[in-house]
């Protein structure tokens, strides 16, 4: 037995068990497995410029790889499953790469946070389905984007270490207030879109008025804009008038608004204003101005 | 035959190696992160030392740096730097002139851990295996990512000689252990080395008491009847400290800075590290182990890999009999492992709190690298000497032989369950099973050599696949970066971001913007008519930016290092500095090196000479001959006021004192190395 015991001791097996042990009362196993997640992520913190650029302006980069982006977040999801921003994220990576079903599981898992609506989510997905033509689900996810605290927003973009990073980069040089302000105001532009599909004109005429009071929003012009297209549909020609006229005042681009004017002359038997203000709508649609119709610029976005 | 058998053993292996890594050397890919700049510095000093010129400032560096550093980093008094140059001077370009350097590197290196492991384990065939896993291991790639080779290279041949002079005293091993510890003493970072050496020798004495006993009673018969050698090698050893010394104290003046390396440091010298800093350098944050036993095809640089012969020796030899050395290098590992992990260890910060040295101590997972891996293979061949000479003791070789097909098996197994197994890595456990079976079935005289050839297949095989893929992903890498560069365009003006520089270039860096300092920095030399005094405030800043972008004819001094005497007002002169004095016949540069500057100047009227290269209080300036005063002039550069007419002017960097002391010591290095290659070579003759 002894002479057993004292072979096995002299195996270099022991000197196994010797590491073990040595790892598990002289290492902090918990540390390390924690600096090693850390750096993984260290590791895979992409160069966010692309993402940057193509958010901003969709035609102005080409061929973006995703994959470095897709590995980076999912990695991030795979460490903290229930980091919302970090969804958001990934959501607009993962349509952008093509995955769109997997995106719009990402964006509906996070549109809400401790039962408030979180902002990209929900416009997000608003776009997505305005693009599909899916005119309920997009009003529905508009109207939450707008209901949305943009306070809110900005604390959660500023205070995410992923969009800390993001906004790090050389490439960043907007305001975020900004540019939430902005999505914000794209945001009511899509719903307002969204209801005239849906020939709910009445509610058109209800969030096209609280757009145009609210100070921090920007694209006035489009608000009066389907607010007079809103009055103009149940036949309140007077006001869709006036609407038309603040719009004009404010933007004097608007193809469509000519047409419309020309419309309501034209019932009123004012031929020759009419035809004036066709011919202007048809000289302004010519021009092919990227800014108008206004719902044209419906892409997703994460700042 | 048998006299060419150990070079073979040695070269064949290493063209081997060379054979994966020829995109490297023949320029396909290029070097990788650390090593460029090491690469650089070595190129620059190398450079000046061709032009006979000992390179103690880089004009190149952060608009002019000291260069102790970057020599410091290198181990400038190294003679075998002295290949390059002779390289050089044959005409070989710079870059294939470092990589020959850096192969030799890494050969003489593997040529040690072979002495090492046959002097440890009395075999050559164990110190063949000890040799080939650690040239095909990722340490083979680590010479072309970062600088570790070049400590290493010492301190593996300082145990080497350390370990022959216990076995049998001697005048070369001796001398060659000071030699390489001198060289590992000239370097900044001489503190891995000690460590390694401090925890050796402490478990040295607790595991072989008897031993160390013995080695202090031959070592001083020996130093009795070498007095002279002994004496000359303490002298040796202490001048070899005066420069490491000498940086040191550079270092807390203040005048040159490493912001990143000294974050969150409480230490005046600017070389120290900050706790929070240590641990973004240890094993944990650098020794990537995420890919030693699979997805091979995705190995990136810094990762760490190992041949799987070296695993399946260990699963091998699990139940031969272990020994006093398996257990020496298994505690040296632990111990310096409990280090290396840092905030995970706990010791780490003991001994930064109470060793001062470890405050120097940045990269501590060099320790891995320099110690702890070719302990572990060490280790591993010793494991596998003990086996088989437990099999050759057993009388029941069948069950050792089931039992060595066992661990194989299980390793297999494992394999299995991993992704990205790659086709070299399970022919080299074919070869390593048919090793055993031959060493089972055949006799030694066909056994013993085919081993050789077996297990250097295994290994090769499986290294030259994964070196494959690593090179094929790097080229990728290299090609989407370069093409990343033409494509995005970057602005210029960047902010420099900031390792090692003049503390007062590195404030302009940050308050000036960057395209107007790029561009007032484009002219070597300004003169101008008005110099006024300055406080130190971000007002002073804005002041200095527009006078820099309007090329205002004022200069600025600092009112703490100049006196009224130094300022100056002409309100008859022009509005604008004069830009180009050499054009105008006012400036004629008469010689210049890295070093100094001799100008001849003409000059109707004093004027204030500014030049653009960071001011340092060890730059002398003389104007006929005779001292003048050199003051810090828009902020970091250097000025000084010139009389009207004819002037000779010199500029120059340190002493003739700090030349000769450092030609010295590269001479004396040079004789102590060619002293050490004949007392081997008279040895090993005797």
């Amino acid at each position: 037995m002894i002479h057993a015991l004292r072979w096995l001791f002299c195996r270099i097996a022991v000197i196994y068990i010797i590491v073990f042990l040595f790892c598990m009362t002289c290492m902090d196993l918990k540390t390390i497995i924690e600096r090693v997640k850390v750096r993984h992520l260290n590791d895979a913190i992409p160069d966010f410029s692309d993402m940057i650029l193509f958010s901003r302006d969709q035609s102005a980069i080409r061929d973006i790889d995703w994959r470095p982006y897709q590995d980076y977040f999912e990695l991030i999801l795979s460490y903290l499953p229930d980091d919302q921003i970090t969804m958001q994220l990934l959501g607009f990576v993962d349509y952008n790469a093509g995955r769109e079903e997997k995106a719009i599981a990402l964006f509906k898992s996070s549109t809400q946070m401790n039962g408030k609506y979180l902002f990209w989510s929900n416009y997000n997905l608003g776009v997505l389905y305005y693009k599909k033509g899916m005119w309920p689900q997009a009003s529905e996810y508009l109207l939450n984007a707008i209901s949305s605290n943009t306070r809110l927003t900005l604390l959660l973009m500023q205070d995410s270490m992923v969009y800390k990073q993001i906004l790090a980069s050389s490439y960043f040089k907007y305001s975020l207030d900004e540019e939430i302000k902005d999505a914000q105001s794209r945001a009511y532009i899509l719903l307002l879109s969204s209801m005239y599909h849906m020939k709910q004109y009445d509610k058109m005429i209800v969030i096209a008025n609280l757009g145009i009071k609210d100070q921090a929003l920007s694209h006035k012009d489009a608000f009066y804009y389907y607010d007079g297209l809103g009055f103009y549909e149940i036949g309140r020609i007077k006001d869709a008038f006036l609407m038309f006229q603040e719009s004009l005042n404010l933007e004097k681009g608007n193809p469509d608004i000519y047409y419309y004017l020309a419309d309501i002359y034209q019932k009123a038997g004012q031929l020759e204003q009419a035809r004036d203000l066709l011919q202007i709508s048809y000289t302004l649609h010519q021009k092919n101005d990227p800014r108008f119709p206004y719902e044209k610029l419906a892409n997703l976005r994460f700042y | 035959m048998k006299k060419y058998l150990e070079p073979l053993l040695l070269i064949v292996p290493f063209i081997l190696w060379f054979f994966c890594f020829r995109p490297f050397f023949s320029g396909h890919l290029y070097l990788q992160a650390d090593a460029i700049s090491y690469g650089e510095h070595i190129g620059f000093y190398t450079d000046q030392l061709s032009r006979g010129v000992y390179p103690l400032w880089d004009p190149t560096w952060c608009q002019g740096a000291p260069n102790d550093f970057f020599l410091r980093r290198i181990g400038d008094v190294n003679p075998l730097l002295f290949l390059i140059v002779f390289l050089k001077w044959l005409g070989v370009t710079s870059a294939v002139s470092y990589l020959f350097f850096l192969g030799v590197y890494y050969f003489l290196a593997g040529w040690a851990f072979y002495l090492i492991t046959r002097l440890l384990l009395s075999d050559r065939f164990f110190a063949f295996i000890a040799y080939i896993l650690f040239l095909f291991s990722s340490w083979g790639s680590e010479i072309f990512y970062n600088y570790i080779i070049i400590i290493y290279l010492p301190l593996v041949w300082f145990f080497y000689f350390l370990l022959s002079f216990s076995r049998k005293p001697g005048r070369g091993p001796f001398l060659g252990m000071f030699f390489c510890a001198g060289l590992v003493v000239t370097t900044y970072i001489p503190f891995f080395f000690l460590t390694v050496l401090a925890i050796f020798t402490i478990l040295y004495i607790l595991f072989y008491g008897e031993f160390f006993i013995q080695f202090l009673k031959r070592g001083s018969v020996f130093l009795e009847k070498n007095m002279v050698l002994a004496g000359f090698c303490a002298i040796f050893l202490l001048g070899s400290c005066v420069p490491a010394l000498v940086f040191y104290k550079e270092s807390k003046s203040g005048e040159f800075v490493l912001p990143n390396r000294h974050l969150g440091s409480d230490s005046a010298s600017a070389i120290t590290v900050g706790m929070d800093n240590v641990a973004s350098g240890d094993i944990i944050n650098h020794g990537y182990f995420d890919r030693i036993f699979d997805d091979h095809a995705h190995m990136d640089m810094g990762d760490i890999y190992m041949p799987y012969v070296f695993f399946l020796i260990l699963l091998s030899t699990a139940l031969a009999g272990s020994n006093r050395l398996i257990y020496f290098l298994l505690f040296n590992i632990l111990g310096l492992s409990l280090i290396t992990v840092t905030t995970a260890g706990g010791v780490h910060r003991f001994l930064y709190e109470h060793v001062i040295f470890f405050k120097f101590i940045r990269n501590i997972y060099y320790f891995f690298w320099l110690a702890i891996f070719p302990m572990l293979i060490l280790l591993s061949v010793t494991a596998f000497k003990s086996l088989l000479d437990t099999i050759n003791g057993s009388k029941r070789k069948k069950l050792w032989l089931a039992y060595v097909l066992v661990s194989h098996l299980i390793f297999i197994v494992f394999l299995f369950g991993r992704h990205g197994v790659l086709p070299g890595a399970w022919a080299a456990i074919i070869l390593s099973l048919t090793y055993f079976l031959v060493y089972f079935f055949a006799r030694e005289s066909i056994s013993y050599p085919l081993g050789f050839v077996l297990l250097l297949s295994a290994v090769f095989l499986q290294s030259a696949q994964v070196y494959g893929f690593l090179e094929g992903k790097l080229y990728k890498s290299q090609q989407s970066e370069a093409h990343y560069i033409q494509t995005h365009k970057d602005p210029v003006l960047q902010r420099m971001n900031i390792y090692y520089a003049s503390a007062w270039f590195s404030a302009l860096v940050e308050y000036i913007d960057p395209q107007v300092l790029e561009d007032y920095c484009k002219h070597r030399f300004i003169l101008y008519d008005n110099v006024l005094p300055y406080k130190d405030s971000p007002e002073f800043f804005k002041s200095l930016q527009s006078t820099m972008a309007d090329n205002t004819n004022i200069a600025f001094l600092s009112r703490f290092e100049s006196g009224p005497g130094d300022w100056k007002r002409d309100e008859g002169s022009g509005l604008h500095a004069d830009l180009e004095p050499d054009s105008l016949g006012e400036l004629t540069v008469l010689r210049s090196d890295v070093n100094s500057v001799k100008l001849a100047m003409h000059l109707t009227k004093s004027r204030f000479l500014v030049v653009n290269d960071n001011y340092n209080s060890d730059w002398h300036a003389f104007i006929n001959g005779r001292p003048a005063r050199l003051l810090r002039a828009n902020f970091s550069f250097k000025g000084l006021w010139v009389p009207a007419g004819e002037s000779s002017i010199m500029l120059s960097f340190s002493s003739p004192r700090g030349y000769l002391f450092h030609g010295m010591l590269t001479a004396v290095y040079a004789g102590v190395f060619l002293c050490m290659l004949f007392l081997l070579r008279k040895a090993r003759k005797q």
